[in-house]
């Protein structure tokens, strides 16, 4: 039985956290003329009304798994869509060279790494979404093991968005973040992040940037794996 | 505005207006009276042409510029002026861009 409580504390650590992330963000670019900030690469003119909608539909408890998980890659695909700097090319493409990617995001100029806080940059311009929009199911050490093994394989930053963790599962990610210089050669720039439908739905509700939330997620994976205590 | 109708309207302001100067992001949306992410998207795709470059400057967070060494994957980057070291993810960026050749013909 999911704890409801436990849920929502967790939801609202999660906000209030991503909040001071934001106020500082905004701050350096009020006081520096000249600074970028994620505000200038992302286009939220209509307040998420179409993530709004599907995310709503997600509630549904009559929904079968095949549609939970198209309603997931539907908003992951339009949340990045909205970057000025990205530019998704698949979805759910079955026949890659990497197996069957969810979402395939390529970069449109290096800058797009800056604006996420990626300093020094990848040199891959791919970036990986794999989405997992599982019912009454957590995500398991095995679907990270193959995720991880994609990211290497393409070398890409890859975001992985899912239900909820098994400790297993986290405890992966924070290794391969934390070695992946001793797993393989031309590491650079290969980052596992994980975050979860609560997390979209929070930024959604709220109508934060979502690319601010990409680079406080990112922020939070690659340095000590902070973003473990709200998966 | 049309991407179109948006990318001459760049490269107008740039090659006109601030003949081939470095324009950062932000202005560039002012001049041309189009949103910034707009602006940043059409910029992208002039870079893609070889119209345009697009620069990143960047700063620490006391905004002090940096010279970044970009052979090396780290997590940290010295400030000299601050001689502190900071996390790469609190590295301040500013993007702007530049027309590439200032007797390019675009009509």
């Amino acid at each position: 039985m999911i704890n409801l409580e436990s849920e929502n504390q967790k939801k609202s650590l999660f906000l209030s956290q991503l909040q001071v992330f934001l106020e500082r963000e905004a701050n350096y670019s009020r006081v520096y003329e000249g600074v970028t900030s994620c505000e200038d690469a992302f286009d939220n003119e209509d307040g998420y009304e179409k993530e709004r909608k599907l995310l709503q539909e997600n509630k549904q408890d009559n929904l079968n798994s095949n549609r939970k998980g198209e309603i997931l890659e539907e908003i992951v695909f339009s949340l990045f869509s909205r970057i000025a700097n990205l530019e998704v090319v698949n979805r759910n493409q079955a026949k890659t060279s990497l197996g069957q990617i969810d979402l395939q995001v390529l970069i449109s100029d290096k800058s797009a790494y800056d604006i996420l806080g990626l300093i020094p940059r990848p040199s891959s311009d791919l970036i990986i979404g794999e989405c997992k929009n599982f019912k009454g199911k957590s995500i398991e050490l095995e679907n990270i093991e193959k995720a991880c093994w994609r990211s290497c394989k393409g070398r890409s930053l890859q975001f992985f968005i899912g239900t909820k963790y098994t400790q297993a599962a986290i405890d992966e990610i924070k290794h391969f973040n934390s070695y992946k210089q001793t797993i393989f050669l031309g590491s650079e720039g290969v980052w596992m992040v994980p975050i979860t439908i609560d997390m979209i739905e929070v930024v959604v509700e709220n109508n934060i940037n979502f690319l601010s939330f990409l680079k406080w997620s990112i922020k939070y994976s690659i340095n000590q794996m902070v973003i473990a205590q709200y998966l | 505005m049309t991407a179109l109708r948006l990318e001459k309207e760049i490269m107008a302001c740039l090659k006109v207006d601030r003949q081939g100067a470095l324009v950062s992001l932000t202005e560039l949306a002012k001049r041309v009276s189009a949103s910034t992410p707009e602006v940043y998207r059409t910029s992208c795709n002039l870079a893609k042409k070889g119209m345009v470059r697009i620069i990143t400057r960047y700063w620490c967070p006391e905004f002090h510029p940096l010279n970044l060494d970009f052979s090396q994957e780290t997590l940290y980057v010295l400030c000299e002026s601050c001689e502190l070291e900071y996390d790469t993810t609190d590295i301040l960026v500013g993007i702007y861009i530049q027309v590439i050749d200032i007797d390019l013909i675009y009509d």
